[in-house]
């Protein structure tokens, strides 16, 4: 038993390590090859360090949710997939997923119950739309060409990015239309729903006031750049309106996703404002602050989460949350901050690096706050919550066996 | 059309998911929603499995109403009469 486990671990071992390489590659192939062949080099141990955490963040999922020694019985992976996929249909086909349950429990073949669960996954993920698809369909054409029209006579440079986002904002709704009732069953907390849409409005009108007020960022907002700002944007905004329900079981997840988030973006600023009062450290920008906060910050909100609760799950949401709200925080409070580095010799906010036009932030906002910054932090994030359900559990408290 | 005509073969046996599935060599993405739809337009009725084995919960199981039966003598007998394929048509759509 023991040695099919390890077995299962390095094989997600070797999943996660293949996900990053698949990354690199593609980061490679977007980017101008490197001068010298050292850089690759230095590519690859940047590579191990971002691995190594999801690696073991991994690790610790498989083992608390689906090791055969975890606390839920839930080693054949087709039954927690199903359920979970279940969980999304809407209250009036609820029965439906019971159904399908049930019909998987009688099957005995692996790649059966494989095929079969995968089957119901997408007719719960993806109901039909019935006669509502035409119209559904026609409104959101109508809205792309709207959109994309009206955004790219006013402000071409954001026209691939409104597009983008009104066609992904567009399939989220004819998703949402599809489960009809979903959007008000999974409602997360008011703070979360106040942050993120904040945070998602913030992202937008801060984008679009930088590109009209400084035209040198819009050769730094290529298409690509354009799209991955849409796209997690787009996302932000569909998992604080309409998020999965396995995270919102915990209230207390998402107080303390929110008030980590809170810390996180106002440690943020009061990072760049001390740089620039002191003017200590200015060289460095704030990449060490975007390497280190995130450790601490998403490790002990999780952490705290997790023993408050004594449950893993708890711990994660509260990751997922602080990412999710922090990023968009941070985002918002970036371009306030440019402008004061950008006084001082042309200076980056990310790296200090002087001589740059003002513009470049934008594309730095983009990749090192939307991006980098929840790669690099969730991980740590869920080894925190680990760390603290192993602490707050308790024999007696039985949502310890829910963890 | 084929589910229907599957299910109205031996009308008052009971069929589950998953047999269909096998009989129609359907996949259960492409199944479920089509036995969802015949459940809301009221042609398919559902009901739980009674005699499930020990440790096992009970199977969802499906046959046709009086207007899911006529419906498929509909389309048998228009599959029938003409060459060409016959399709559902959405509700309240005329022919």
């Amino acid at each position: 038993m023991k040695s099919a486990s390890n077995r299962h671990e390095q094989a997600l071992t070797a999943v996660v390590v293949a996900v990053f390489a698949a990354f690199s590659v593609v980061v490679f192939a977007l980017e101008d090859p490197p001068e010298l062949p050292s850089q690759y080099l230095s590519s690859a141990v940047a590579l191990a360090v971002v691995a190594t955490p999801w690696v073991i963040a991994a690790r610790r999922m498989w083992r608390a949710w689906w090791s055969p020694t975890s606390d839920v019985t839930t080693r054949d992976v087709p039954s927690p997939l199903l359920a979970s996929a279940a969980k999304a249909l809407p209250s009036n086909r609820r029965d439906w997923g019971t159904a399908m349950e049930a019909e998987l429990a009688h099957l005995q073949s692996v790649a059966g119950r494989w095929q079969f669960a995968l089957g119901c996954v997408r007719t719960a993920l993806f109901p039909s739309l019935n006669n509502r698809a035409p119209a559904v369909v026609l409104v959101v054409a109508v809205a792309v060409v709207g959109v994309g029209l009206a955004v790219g006579l006013a402000l071409p440079a954001i026209a691939v990015f409104s597009v983008t986002f009104v066609v992904l904002i567009g399939i989220a709704m004819m998703l949402a239309m599809a489960r009809s009732q979903r959007l008000r069953e999974g409602l997360p907390s008011p703070g979360v729903i106040v942050v993120g849409l904040v945070g998602v409005a913030g992202c937008i009108a801060l984008t679009a006031y930088f590109l009209l007020e400084h035209p040198s960022s819009i050769g730094a907002f290529d298409p690509i750049v354009a799209v991955v700002l849409a796209v997690v944007l787009a996302g932000s905004l569909w998992l604080t309106v309409s998020p999965p329900k396995g995270l919102t079981s915990s209230r207390v997840a998402q107080r303390c996703g929110v008030g980590a988030a809170l810390v996180l973006g106002g440690s943020f600023a009061v990072t760049s404002r001390l740089a620039l009062e002191t003017q200590l450290d200015l060289d460095a920008g704030v990449a060490a602050y975007l390497m280190f906060a995130p450790i601490v910050i998403l490790f002990f909100g999780s952490a705290i989460a997790a023993m408050r609760e004594g449950s893993f799950r708890a711990g994660v949401q509260a990751a997922v949350w602080t990412a999710l709200l922090g990023t968009l925080l941070v985002f918002v409070i970036y371009f306030p901050e440019v402008l004061g580095w950008h006084r001082l010799e042309g200076r980056l906010l990310l790296d200090g690096e002087t001589g740059y036009p003002v513009g470049v932030n934008l594309r730095d906002a983009i990749v090192w706050i939307l991006v980098w910054l929840p790669i690099w932090g969730l991980p740590f994030g869920v080894i925190g919550a680990s760390a603290g359900a192993v602490r707050g559990k308790s024999p007696t408290d039985p949502q310890v066996a829910s963890a | 059309m084929a589910v229907v005509l599957a299910l109205a073969e031996n009308p008052p046996t009971w069929r589950h998911g998953y047999e269909l599935c096998q009989r129609l060599n359907l996949k259960a993405g492409s199944l479920y929603p089509i036995l969802m739809r015949l459940a809301e337009r009221g042609m398919l009725e559902a009901a739980w499995e009674e005699d499930a084995p020990v440790g096992r919960p009970p199977r969802h199981l499906y046959r046709l109403t009086g207007s899911g039966l006529a419906m498929a003598a509909e389309l048998s007998a228009a599959s029938t009469q003409t060459a060409s394929p016959v399709r559902l048509l959405p509700r309240g759509e005329a022919p």
